[in-house]
């Protein structure tokens, strides 16, 4: 504990006597309003100076463990403040919630404390419950909360009890036996057991191994039926009595996300476009079995961005779309044009694709597409102008028939002159 | 197969002073990148032949354990150093001692990859990529939040639930081979910003995500990804990357001992 001399107090600092005086009143004023118990931890009794304390609320994570083994409930606090016990002027006590009795109790041989941890050993059901640790000095007092839950040991308490830990498919990758730090002193002596759905791995399998002097057990090849619970045991031997220490490890299997190298579909290299109109260019990519989500598309003129480049939102790029067909991945993102404008004709368009794999552009330019040329507009024309040469031909053919026949009709005499002139009405 | 780790229990000692033996470093991780990263200096004389003496010993009743090419490739592209290892095959004598004896087998420093890390390279937001992720190290340790609220740490957790869940931003730049990402805890405006070497990574609180970014480069991380593992490089320190060390806050470090490679765990 910090000593209750106040620096800077005594005859062998050269202060005036007032100045001395007034330190010292500050000084009396200050612990009494602390309470002499802020500055000396009573060892027994939770004292009233706990009710200062600030309470920093329950830490989230809970201790689930299994009975008959040892546990080690470290105080969340110690991490928060850097804790080392062995300095003097910081003090650490742990009581159980809802006792006023500090932690270990007088004649408690399953329980002490040790580097800010309180250990439990073995660990009985009945020790279940709320745990609070509280943190003082001279200056603050805080505590916080932490929860002990011990299991019967059943496979029910399994889904519980066990850390969840995720490997991929079809690579290889190592399974840790977690949190015992505070039970291996010499790390390179660390033996672990391993098993799965209780059946011993023994150092002969092919599929697993157990590293010596490590808490890992690699798995080789990994595949769905490797998923499920594995145990790992250590044994802790404390005065003279060996205990288990069991971790259960919940193996989940990943399918693994494949990315290969984008494929720009299009656009063409050129597109025409009407000046003035409304444009609107897709950039496809093609990744075929490839995840989506890590290949990014992007649409730049003259090399920069497009928000960027087009200030005013005349250009913009549309939102990006992600689907599939037949099981193959598409990413489209749209250039539009509100209205194309003689500039865009000059410049130079590029889509752009990334991921970890590639990097791909593809260039584009935009053409005018021409509202009036001769060719477009003679070819109608020319058009109308044969099918009227066409009926004049026509019409010329006929008249000289008609009149042919008309000459015929008088020098013969057959006909009236009614059916005569009704011939040459005809023929005009 | 038990005797294979008395080799690497033989070769503690022949690690410099400054290279720290730690099983829980992935020491036997092949495929962990930070492995490769690591300067070392060539082995004493003494620890040769104690290698070439164990392995020796060893060759008939070991077999390897991993199927896999092991590549070792410069910065400049140029393959260093190439071995197929395959399930199952016995190394003869003969192999070892070939091994032991070819110059080309000599340690390998590496070159460091040369970054260009002027103050005008602008980085420009694309999207958020990846929503409510968590991040996992090499222990299967989850990264949460210190009890302050102003850290991160990692812990074995019975609940994934209790892990941070982050959100990835990607950004683009003029470089083309990098992949500039924020990372952003999910559901709040805070962004994980790199410091320097050792010291623990903060949390900034930004108002919105940076649609660009000029100066404040320790909010943006290159993700680099090798097999599953994932690596957060900072842009602002090209030396250091996101680490997590048994009893440290997540912190900025070059490698070994601590732990930079994370999983990526999609909701």
């Amino acid at each position: 504990m910090q000593s209750c001399r106040l620096w800077g107090v005594g005859p062998e600092i050269p202060t005036s006597w007032v100045l001395q005086k007034l330190l010292r009143t500050m000084y009396i004023l200050y612990t009494l309003m602390l309470g002499v118990s802020a500055f000396t931890i009573q060892p027994e009794e939770r004292t009233a100076a706990a009710g200062n304390c600030r309470f920093l609320g329950r830490h989230f994570k809970i201790d689930f463990m299994v009975e008959g083994e040892p546990v080690v409930l470290r105080c969340p606090l110690a991490w928060h403040r850097s804790l080392d016990s062995a300095r003097p002027h910081v003090n650490m006590t742990w009581y159980k919630n809802g006792s006023a009795r500090m932690l270990p109790g007088e004649g408690e041989t399953r329980m002490w404390v040790q580097d800010s941890a309180l250990w439990i050993l073995p660990a009985l059901q009945g020790d279940s419950g709320t745990y609070i640790c509280t943190v003082r000095n001279a200056s603050y007092c805080e505590e916080m909360s932490t929860e002990l839950r011990v299991f019967e040991k059943t496979e029910a308490a399994l889904t519980y009890i066990s850390y969840p830990q995720i490997l991929t498919l079809s690579t290889s990758g190592s399974l840790v036996c977690p949190e015992l730090s505070e039970f291996v002193h010499d790390k390179t002596d660390m033996k672990v057991q391993w098993y799965k759905d209780s059946v011993l791995l023994d150092q002969g399998n092919e599929k697993f191994l157990s590293v010596r002097g490590t808490p890992r057990l690699l798995v080789q090849n990994i595949s769905v039926e490797d998923a499920g619970y594995y145990s790992c045991v250590m044994t802790l031997t404390h005065n003279g009595t060996r205990f288990n220490v069991t971790r259960n490890v919940e193996l989940r299997v990943k399918k693994k996300r494949e990315e290969t190298v984008p494929v720009i579909i299009s656009p063409l290299q050129t597109i025409l476009a009407s000046l003035g109109s409304r444009l609107v260019i897709p950039c496809k990519v093609f990744l075929g079995a490839g995840t989506q989500w890590t290949t990014e598309l992007w649409w730049m003129a003259n090399d920069t961005a497009i928000d960027s480049a087009y200030l005013g939102g005349r250009v913009t790029e549309g939102q990006r779309q992600e689907y599939s067909e037949n099981n193959e991945n598409y990413i489209e993102v749209p250039l539009i044009f509100d209205t194309v404008i003689r500039e865009d004709l000059n410049t130079d368009f590029k889509c752009v694709a990334r991921n970890a794999l590639s990097f791909q552009t593809l260039h584009t330019t935009v053409k005018e597409a021409t509202t009036f040329s001769w060719e477009i507009a003679l070819a109608p024309l020319s058009l109308v102008v044969l099918v009227l040469g066409g009926i004049w031909t026509h019409s010329r053919c006929k008249h000289r028939t008609g009149k042919a026949y008309g000459l015929t009709a008088l020098k013969t005499g057959h006909q009236d002159f009614q059916s005569y002139a009704s011939k040459i009405k005809e023929i005009k | 197969m038990a005797k294979v780790p008395d080799l690497f229990e033989d070769l503690k000692n022949c690690y410099s002073e400054n290279e720290e033996y730690s099983s829980e470093i992935d020491h036997l991780s092949l495929n962990q990148k930070s492995f490769y990263d690591a300067s070392y200096d060539p082995l004493h004389e003494d620890c040769m032949d104690k290698l070439s003496l164990s392995t020796s010993e060893t060759s008939k009743t070991s077999k390897l354990i991993f199927k896999e090419s092991v590549v070792l490739v410069a910065a400049n592209g140029k393959t260093l150093k190439k071995r197929r290892l395959s399930l199952n095959h016995f190394l003869t004598d003969g192999d070892l001692e070939a091994i032991a004896n070819d110059p080309e087998e000599g340690i390998i420093k590496p070159q460091s990859v040369a970054y260009n890390f002027q103050s005008n390279v602008k980085y420009r937001f694309m999207r958020i990529i990846n929503h409510q992720f968590i991040l996992n190290d090499t222990l299967n340790q989850s990264i949460i939040r210190d009890i302050s609220g102003q850290y991160l740490m990692a812990a074995a957790l019975n609940n994934l639930d209790d892990a941070v869940k982050f959100d990835m931003g990607a950004y683009t730049s003029e470089e083309d081979s990098q992949f500039p990402v924020t990372l952003r805890i999910s559901k709040t405006q805070l962004f994980v910003s790199a410091q320097n070497e050792d010291e623990p990574v903060l949390l900034k609180e930004m108002p919105e995500t940076p649609k660009t970014i000029k100066d404040e480069t320790n909010l943006l991380f290159f993700w680099e990804r090798y097999g599953t593992k994932s690596y957060f490089r900072s842009v602002a320190h090209p030396e250091l990357f996101i680490a997590t060390k048994q009893g440290k806050l997540v912190h900025m470090a070059r490698g070994q001992p601590s732990i930079t490679d994370f999983q990526i765990l999609d909701n």
